[in-house]
């Protein structure tokens, strides 16, 4: 008996820490609901950027998805062991800011230097005002990454998906999937 | 090892006025072309060479060949013998460094730039470099060291890729924004309190010798000491630089001591602003200002832009990212000094776009309408290629849905 409880746990401990395929479709991920093509593998939450909602298709070092939803007023992106500050949203700020945070929070959750800020453009989101921007960073690696952001706010919350990948040949590579999920994003 | 006296052989002509102790000149321990064929330095050349070809790929190379050429311009004003030997590379680091491979790779660190006044500050910093390169310290050093293996293996590990941010010396360098290669290049190194006075002596004898003041050296220790203390925690937050250099305060006085011995001239007052140096390096400070800001460090921060404002530097830009910390510091909130450096900075003749859209936006936050349109429209009209030129226009459409 002891034995079998055992291996159940081991079975549903190995099961949690697996990268699962995403089915291609209607995924909920966290407040977003979005319309995913079958390339995107989720990434067990031990193993995502703090915790967070994230997908990859090569994995992380190359490329992944992050869902960053629902944060409130005065709330980091980032949940914090309170030690490592993350800069904070509010509700106040304008996509200009709200680019500025996204990159801070990129920044220190990837241990990089924000190296080109690309275009910002407005953008609508699950039917609500919002923004698109691109950036690229390099990190401790010194590989040059380029990331896509679109964010919005719904009920003063802030929700952001954030597609970065090595600039070189992965960006673009899934950069129209990633794309075409945060312009057709949904926060039910 | 070879002793190229003669190189430096006309001894400073106001030596004989000094104290010996101090003013005994120092001779590189190696001559111009110096390229070592077989033994350890062979060796250590060797492994120089790989960190040169990791700093000259990195991407945090700041490659801006005029600042470059200008830092190389010094060095050759320093050791004119040695000018041909020499390479300098500008790094995207935010922290005040430099460090010197022991095959003549020096890399400079950009936020050197921000912290240093003058031409004569900058030459006193790569003079002491130099110092270390011509006294041969890294070879010292790594001859000294009992268990080789284990400095090759640091060494290696610095050139080779991921290397625990633990790994670098102590302090800023510790950072998460430092890139760990760049890093452990520049303190793998490091020198003791030996090798240390050296350079500095050898620096100082370098710089006098080139017609710059010697005081400067002193100068520079001076405003690391002074913005530390501005950081609110000088203990955590010292620089890269001070992290491997012990008892500045007591560094300060010997280089003073030995500056007055230098010169006949007693304490020569040296320019508030060299115009060649910031004519030079304007090229790239606006890099520095932005990598500086987003250390979110705005004690140090506003301790350095206001040094450089208080020099007359570029008061448009210089007021601009103060109000970047002032507005950052607001979280979110109309910052009202934040847009008093922001109307400073336009006030001036040099103001960057952002100025204008900072106050813009400032505006469109305080629901005043009319100013938000006009500095919405000034950003445009100063950056009509701007990256967010088509979320300003969406601004501007919401200040035109506010008659």
């Amino acid at each position: 008996m002891k034995k079998t409880a055992l291996v159940l746990l081991s079975v549903l401990v190995t099961g949690c820490n697996q990268y699962q395929l995403v089915e291609g479709g209607q995924q909920k991920v966290g407040a977003f609901s979005v319309t995913a093509t079958p390339i995107w593998n989720k990434v067990p939450s031990s193993h995502a950027p703090a915790g967070l909602p994230t997908w990859t298709v090569d994995g992380l070092p190359l490329n992944s998805l992050m869902f960053i939803s629902d944060i409130e007023d005065g709330k980091p992106l980032v949940r914090t062991d309170g030690e490592d500050k993350y800069p904070s949203f509010h509700a106040t700020m304008l996509p200009n800011e709200l680019t500025e945070l996204v990159q801070a929070t990129c920044a220190k959750l990837f241990q990089a230097t924000i190296t080109e800020t690309g275009e910002l453009t407005p953008l609508t989101i699950a039917d609500q005002p919002g923004f698109e921007v691109t950036f690229e960073f390099v990190g401790q690696d010194d590989v040059i990454r380029r990331a896509l952001v679109g964010g919005t706010l719904k009920d003063q919350k802030l929700n952001v998906m954030v597609y970065q990948a090595a600039r070189m040949h992965y960006f673009a590579k899934d950069f129209e999937s990633a794309r075409q999920m945060i312009v057709g994003a949904n926060l039910p | 090892m070879t002793i190229h006296g003669a190189v430096f052989g006309v001894a400073f002509t106001l030596a004989a006025a000094a104290s010996a102790t101090e003013l005994t000149p120092l001779a590189p321990k190696f001559g111009p072309h110096h390229s070592p064929a077989v033994g350890t330095e062979a060796g250590l050349w060797m492994v120089s060479k790989q960190s040169e070809e990791v700093i000259q790929t990195s991407p945090r190379r700041l490659r801006d060949p005029h600042v470059e050429a200008y830092l190389h311009e010094v060095i050759c004003r320093l050791t004119p013998d040695y000018c041909g030997d020499i390479r300098v590379y500008l790094v995207r680091m935010p922290y005040f460094n430099a460090s010197m491979l022991p095959n003549g790779v020096m890399q400079v660190w950009s936020g050197l730039l921000l912290r240093v006044e003058n031409e004569d500050q900058l030459a006193s910093v790569l003079g002491h470099e130099l110092g270390h390169f011509l006294r041969q310290h890294s070879l010292e050093q790594f001859e000294s060291v009992k268990n080789k293996a284990t400095l090759i293996t640091i060494f290696t590990l610095g050139l080779g890729g991921a290397v625990a941010a633990g790994g670098i010396s102590s302090g800023v360098a510790q950072s998460a924004s430092v890139s760990s290669k760049i890093a452990m290049i520049g303190s793998v190194m490091a020198y003791g309190r030996g090798h240390e006075s050296e350079a500095d002596r050898f620096g100082l004898q370098l710089i006098a010798k080139a017609g710059y003041d010697p005081l400067a050296a002193a100068r520079v220790w001076q405003n690391i000491l002074d913005e530390d203390a501005a950081s609110g925690d000088p203990k955590k937050s010292r620089s890269a630089f001070l992290a491997s250099h012990p008892s500045p305060e007591n560094r300060i006085a010997d280089l003073r001591r030995a500056s007055a011995a230098l010169t006949t001239q007693g304490e020569k007052k040296a320019p508030s602003v060299s115009g060649r140096y910031y004519a030079v390096v304007a090229r790239v400070l606006p890099t520095c200002f932005l990598d500086e800001v987003n250390l979110n460090q705005p004690g140090r921060s506003e301790f350095l832009f206001k040094r450089l404002l208080a020099a007359g530097f570029a008061p448009g830009l210089v007021n601009f990212y103060l109000g970047e910390i002032e507005r950052r510091r607001s979280a979110g909130k109309l910052s009202d000094s934040a847009r008093a450096y922001y109307e400073a900075s336009v006030a001036e003749h040099d103001p960057p776009a952002d100025s204008y859209r900072e106050l813009g936006l400032w505006h469109l936050k305080a629901k005043q309408w009319d100013l938000a349109r006009a500095r919405l429209q000034e950003y445009l009209a100063a950056a009509p290629q701007a990256n967010d030129r088509k979320m300003v226009d969406y601004y501007l459409q919401l200040v035109e849905s506010h008659p």
